[in-house]
This record gives structure tokens, sequence and C-alpha cells, in this order.
């Protein structure tokens, strides 16, 4: 077996991958009567990475986010989009799946409620859990409070995504 | 192509077993099919529609096998002509015509063909045409693969280092000259975006953006980048 010193950066990063990709992904072996098969992605894909295990990075950084990438800009989130900056403000993914807009949004608003609810501007819930129903008066008056203290724009992208949002307009 | 002895040990199979099951012969795997699939339609795990997208994944990591995924994304074609979108469970529509309905022997019967066509690629006794279409046909394959394709089953699993950078779909292998013509086509298309929603330019600016927050060390991000530049610079 290669050794640890005589692996390539190429070699580490490929074992870091298929590590990321066994402990995220959910897909399910083939069982055969003798045997299971289990479907991994390739790594490299000519000079680029495989875009299944791009989707997956990208999938697993939006579910871990905290309200910090969105209060620093990192996260965008408007009404037909979301988008992933680099620390320069340059966009680096543009995301357009509704689907997982959709689940981000509410993970944005169950983050919002913990980080109002931090901030003592709405009563903290034991399990944790808020809808937007809970945080709306509080997020609207932390928008305008977020405009005084110039934490840019990305409270009020998010709070404009949610007063969209189809529970609001019922 | 690997001997049973290879497959066995693939299969993590022991020395003595090994030996037993040469020794007793081709009896002791009674096969007619790839896959035992288990008959508990409660569990959903086993539910077909999750079988239909692992055969999906299937064909997409044997044409990421064979690079033909490289800068493209891939489509697949009907007899007619037709493109089948990828993310749809028609996909199968020619090997599976009853789509969710189909039987677990013709789900059976599609992944021996899948797994036949998998090795056909990786043989290299089939290979994309001028069009970047391959041509098969089922029964063909069912007929050649039918009983080996479960021990071949264990080969689907990514070969180590079977990979480098560059590589190119081989154009030099000839095409099967009869009998593959009027199968369904799998077509590689022109890359457009990336699938699902979700786009981007560079894939390792994203790695390298993303990667160190999920774990993965910004340095060797780093340095496998500059390798990879130096060995797609020749």
């Amino acid at each position: 077996m290669e050794s640890q010193s005589q692996q390539t950066s190429l070699d580490k990063v490929e074992a870091a991958l298929n590590e990321f990709w066994n402990t995220y992904s959910k897909q399910l072996p083939i069982k055969g009567r003798h045997t299971e098969v289990t479907i991994k992605p390739r790594v490299f894909i000519g000079d680029e990475l495989n875009p299944q295990i791009i989707q997956k990075i990208i999938e697993v950084y939006l579910l871990k986010m905290s309200i910090k990438h969105i209060l620093s800009g990192k996260v965008v989130i408007t009404d037909s989009n979301l988008q992933i900056k680099n620390d320069e403000g340059k966009v680096i993914v543009e995301i357009s799946n509704a689907a997982l807009i959709k689940k981000i949004v509410n993970q944005v608003t169950v983050q919002l409620g913990r980080h109002l609810a931090e901030k003592k501007l709405v009563a903290p819930r034991p399990n944790q859990i808020y809808c937007l129903g809970d945080i709306q008066g509080a997020l609207v008056e932390y928008l305008k409070q977020s405009e005084k203290c110039d934490s840019k724009n990305l409270v009020r992208d998010a709070t404009v995504l949610l007063l969209k949002d189809k529970q609001l307009t019922r | 192509m690997a001997s049973r002895y290879d497959i066995y040990s693939a299969m993590g199979l022991t020395t003595t077993d090994k030996q037993t099951m040469i020794k007793s012969g081709e009896n002791a795997y009674p096969l007619r099919t790839p896959f035992n699939v288990p008959r508990d339609h409660s569990s959903p795990t086993h539910s077909i529609p999750a079988k239909l997208s692992v055969l999906i994944e299937m064909v997409k990591t044997l044409l990421s096998e064979k690079g033909l995924l490289r800068g493209r994304t891939f489509a697949f074609v009907n007899s007619f002509g037709k493109e089948v979108s990828a993310g749809d469970e028609q996909l199968f529509a020619e090997l599976l015509p009853n789509g969710k309905n189909s039987s677990l022997a013709e789900i059976e019967l599609a992944a021996t063909i899948i797994f036949g066509l998998h090795q056909e690629l990786k043989n290299g006794t089939l290979s994309p045409d001028r069009t970047n279409a391959i041509r098969f046909d089922p029964k063909i394959m069912q007929r050649k693969w039918g009983r080996a394709c479960h021990e071949e089953a264990v080969a689907a699993k990514p070969l180590k280092n079977a990979f480098t950078p560059n590589r190119q779909a081989p154009d030099s292998i000839p095409y099967l000259p009869s009998g593959y013509g009027a199968a369904p086509v799998v077509a590689v298309g022109n890359f457009t975006n990336t699938p699902n929603g979700i786009e981007y330019k560079d894939s390792w600016k994203v790695l390298d953006e993303l990667g160190p927050e999920l774990g993965i060390p910004r340095g060797i991000i780093a340095g496998a980048r500059r390798e990879q530049i130096l060995l797609s610079e020749g």
C-alpha cells in the first residue's frame, strides 16, 4: 500500500473526497446474493472534479451554513436564486434549484429565529424551531437595525424572500 | 477478462472459499440473473424506483469511467432518436418499458444489460462512434453477459488508479461492425450546464472555497490543483 508520504496531493484530495462522499452520500448499495455493489462517482473527470461530487459539496455546505454566512455575504438568497460568494464577493456558485432553495429558506428561517432569540427579539422556544409566523415581526425590526448598523443587505434579502413566501400570502 | 479466482478475490473471499468455489464449478453458482433482488416489497429501500435510480447512477459511473463525461453531460436517446431526460425515470423506458411497474425480473434483466455494457466499454469491445453514440443490442448483451455478470458485478466498483488526467474516450477502438445498430442508443451530447439547477464555472474554485469548511484542508487542495495543472500541461 502507498505510504502517507508517497501520496501526492491529488491522491490526498481524492481520498478526502471519497471519505466525504461516504459520509454524506445516502446511496444504498445494490444487494446481490453473494455480494453488494456500491456505486461511487469518480472524483476526477478530465481536468475537472466530478459534478456529482461538487453538487454534494455545495448541498452539504448550504445545509451546514450558519447565519454568519448570510450576514457576512457569503450566501445571498434572493427570490429567484441563491448565490455563494467567495471572500472577495465574487459569485462562485449560483443555484436555481427550487427545491434546494426552499430547503435552505426553511433552514434560514429557523436560524434567523435562533439568532433573534439570542438577541432577545423573540421569545425563545424550547425546541429552537421557529417558523415565519414566530419571527416575522422581530425580523422586520431586526431588518431596520441591520440597515442602521450597515450589516449589508443580506438579512433583508432573506427577509424579502421570507415575506414573499407563500405562507405569508395565504 | 478477470479469472474466477480474481473475481472471488475481489469479492473478499478467503483462499479456502475460493478453492471450494472453483473446485465445485459453475453448479456452486447457480445464477441466472445478476441480482437476487429482495422480494420484500414492504421495504422502501428495495422499491423499484430506488432500483431505477441505482441503474441510472451505474450508467453515469460507467460513462464517467470511460472519460466520456469530460466537459460534457450525457443524454439518452431512444431508438427513434428522441432524447430522454437523464433525470427522468423514463430514462430506462427502452430497457424497462413498463417503468415503475416493471417486474423484478425485468429490472434484473436491465441490470444484466447494463453490466454487460459496462464490461464491453471496459474491455474496449464497444466504443463510441464518431457521433459519440454508443449502440448496443440489449438481447445480445443479455445473452453474452447473463451468466457472468453477477460475478462481474464486483467490477462495477470504481477501478483504483484507472484514471489518468486528460484521458479521452478512445477513438481508435473499432466500432462493432454489425448487430448493434437497431437497439437503444446511448448518446453523449454537448455540455450545457450542471444538472439540477446548480451552476458554477470552475469546480476547483468551488472545492477551494467550500472544501476547507467541510474538513478538506486548504493546503492539499492547493497542492492538488498545482499538480493537476502540471499534469494537464504535460
